[in-house]
């Protein structure tokens, strides 16, 4: 069985990077974690509770329509996170828990107890909301939370399930969603026969990923993993310009490119089921920020793949000006090809049609500076699950709270405009800021 | 009844493909405790490759590993007991912890020994490698020490097979000469030592048993007594099948 001192040490590896007394830095993150999620569970559900929803469904809808919840945002908030892949390093860590003579248990237990950890705070904020929910929708709140969490540990089990390939689980995961969202869309036309069978049908479909726990368990890390492969790679050649070098960084790297692969994947799913459904969409402006969301948490794990303190890099690109402006460079041009597939699909719904392509330019540059500023603060590294995790939520929160702090939603297009680049400016000079600090402190005591 | 297990190191038809290039393929190998068997071969011939396959790090494509009648690659937590492996890479370590917690972490896995006795190990193992930082974080200490934590994380449940890449890389020659004789103690104490090294005098002066990996196939596999008495020493026989 799992004893104090392995615990001890999955905490301190996952949630204390980089501290001189990690112990105690890990019981303090997962407090302000734990406050966090009550505390804005709560301010939610209260403005839930006074909120106007529908009510009168039966139990089975409100059943599947929380675990529908619960897996979408349980698998989105471990891709956010994106460590997963790590464990199978040969090295570090996880090569020295693979050592360890202990049993297959307590193994399966030190590699699901980060990530349980930080779905636990989700599954307490969600759970709020979702009793209020209910509540007004009259429905029962015990079958309304417990959808929710089943849910979260089944998007994360989806992404635990490996086939031949590592990224085949992303795939499923999103291939679930989008057949989800369908078989939902039928569900609102069928009859009362039909509803029963397709919440069956939904049910089941977000219920089997439970089974990539298990597959985990049995791949347990005791028997060790297949080889890893070795790949052999040019030197970068001298034709690419010094701006163009993050790019193939980032391409280069396993951990960013899976992540701009599961956006640009989720974008052009997403874009797909909008044409394919051919329903005029009423606020296309809102999706909006559904692409931001994307490019925000690519964007967060950007600055992990080089060295917190005086990276290389830095001399490479003549100075800490340079490695900036290469990374800008890098996340905004990313963060509008994740975005694209989506565009095209809603550019056809808009009203004005220049003024939804400016909206869209503005928006993804403050979510690609945004998420690129939380990635330095906070330097996610590889096994880093809190500074993932948090990086990826503060991105994200800022994309959705900045604009009803300072009231753009108010104001007309070019103010919007003006004011959405105001902000990614200051982030872009915080983030150079930041860095220059990095870089005069670096060796001080 | 607890079945009686010989103490002996088998590999049974070992292939592990690491890519479309290359693969590791042991047709037969065996260890026997009280000795110490080099591993040598030029870069990439699959030296690392194999050790991580003997103490389970990596799966084998096929073939077995017998420890002591467990397989590897099934009966993990009996044959992590029964092997100490030493690496040559400073990540492996657990940066975040200080040496002091992280051996607490290890004493505290293998309950079939007594804190007390394996308390007693660590101070012995920390003097003898001349290890004094203990409470300071691994990642902070220098690679030297860090190795030097690497050897008593590998030796301090007194394993029967202990898998050694590199010993000599980022020690200083007094931690070398202290490693060496920890060895030495350990082999003629018993245990079995695989050692996977470039230095060839260094294979030479300590192993009794020499294995050449060249393109992830044994090419010989001698006594050191015969090897010298064939061709003078183990750098002309290297250099012999380098240069075939």
């Amino acid at each position: 069985m799992l004893n104090w001192p392995i615990i001890r040490t999955v905490l301190i590896v996952h949630f204390s990077s980089q501290s001189l007394s990690p112990l105690f830095s890990v019981v303090k993150k997962l407090l302000v974690g734990g406050f966090i999620a009550i505390f804005f569970g709560s301010v939610l559900a209260k403005a839930v509770r006074g909120a106007i929803l529908p009510f009168g469904f039966p139990d089975t809808v409100i059943f599947c329509l929380s675990l529908a919840i619960g897996f979408i945002i349980g698998g989105f908030v471990v891709m956010a996170m994106n460590s997963i892949g790590n464990q199978s390093s040969v090295y570090g860590y996880s090569g020295i828990l693979k050592m360890l003579g202990i049993t297959k248990f307590s193994r399966w237990m030190a590699m699901e107890i980060p990530i349980i950890i930080i779905l636990s705070f989700v599954g307490v904020f969600g759970s709020l909301v979702i009793n209020s929910a209910a509540t007004v929708m009259l429905a029962s709140n015990v079958i309304a939370i417990s959808g929710w969490l089943l849910g979260l540990f089944s998007g994360y089990g989806c992404l635990l399930i490996r086939l031949k390939k590592r990224n085949v689980s992303y795939m499923l995961f999103i291939s679930i969603v989008i057949s989800t969202g369908m078989l939902f869309d039928n569900l609102l036309q069928a009859t009362v026969d039909q509803n029963n069978r397709t919440i069956m049908v939904i049910c089941l479909i977000l219920l089997a990923p439970i089974l990539g726990h298990w597959q985990l368990y049995r791949r347990g890390l005791s028997i060790g993993e297949s080889a890893p492969r070795h790949l052999t790679r040019s030197v970068i050649p001298n034709v690419i310009p010094y701006w163009g070098w993050y790019l193939v960084k980032l391409w280069r790297n396993k951990r960013t490119k899976g992540s701009l692969l599961i956006a640009l994947t989720l974008s052009f799913s997403s874009a797909l089921v909008i044409i394919a459904r051919g329903k005029a969409v009423i606020d296309p402006y809102q999706l909006l920020f559904f692409t931001a969301i994307l490019s925000a948490t690519f964007a967060c794990d950007v600055r992990g793949v080089i060295a917190r303190y005086c990276p290389p890099e830095i001399i490479q690109l003549s100075g800490v000006g340079g490695l900036v402006k290469s990374e800008l460079i890098a996340v905004t041009t990313l963060g509008l090809v994740i975005g694209a597939p989506l565009l095209l699909a809603l550019i056809s719904y808009a009203v004005s049609p220049i003024t939804f392509i400016v909206m869209y330019f503005s928006i993804q540059l403050f979510a690609s500076v945004v998420g690129l500023m939380m990635s330095t603060i906070l330097v996610p590294r590889v096994s880093d699950t809190a500074s993932q995790f948090m990086s990826a939520a503060l991105a994200i929160s800022s994309i959705f709270l900045l604009p009803r702090v300072a009231s753009f939603s108010d104001k007309n297009a070019v103010e919007q405009l003006i004011n959405w680049l105001v902000v990614s400016a200051l982030a872009m000079v915080l983030i150079y800021i930041i860095e220059l600090n990095r870089r005069r402190k670096y060796g001080g005591a | 009844m607890r079945r009686r297990r010989r103490i002996k190191l088998t590999i049974d038809e070992l292939k592990v493909r690491r890519s479309q290039k290359f693969q590791l393929y042991i047709p037969y190998l065996r260890f026997l405790p009280g000795g110490m068997t080099c591993i040598v071969g030029a870069n990439g011939s699959g030296k690392t490759t194999f050790m991580e396959s003997l103490v389970g790090l990596i799966k084998p494509s096929s073939g077995v590993v017998d420890i002591c009648g467990y397989d590897s690659s099934k009966e993990s937590v009996e044959v992590k007991r029964l092997v100490g492996f030493i690496p040559d890479n400073e990540d492996w370590i657990i940066p975040e912890l200080t040496a002091k917690e992280y051996f607490s972490l290890l004493i505290s896995i293998y309950k079939t020994i007594d804190p007390k006795i394996a308390n007693k190990r660590l101070e012995e193992l920390a003097q003898d490698l001349l290890f004094d930082s203990f409470n300071q974080q691994l990642g902070d200490l220098s690679h030297g020490n860090k190795k030097k934590v690497q050897i008593i994380a590998g030796l301090i449940h007194d394993p029967f097979f202990i898998v050694v890449d590199e010993l000599r890389n980022g020690l200083d020659p007094v931690a070398i000469d202290r490693a060496e004789r920890l060895l030495r103690r350990k082999m003629y104490g018993g245990s079995c030592i695989i050692a996977a090294t470039h230095d060839l005098y260094w294979a030479e002066r300590l192993g009794q048993e020499i294995v050449m990996i060249a393109r992830g196939s044994i090419v010989f596999n001698d006594y050191i007594e015969n090897i010298i008495d064939r061709s003078g020493s183990l750098s002309n026989r290297f250099m012999e099948v380098y240069n075939a």
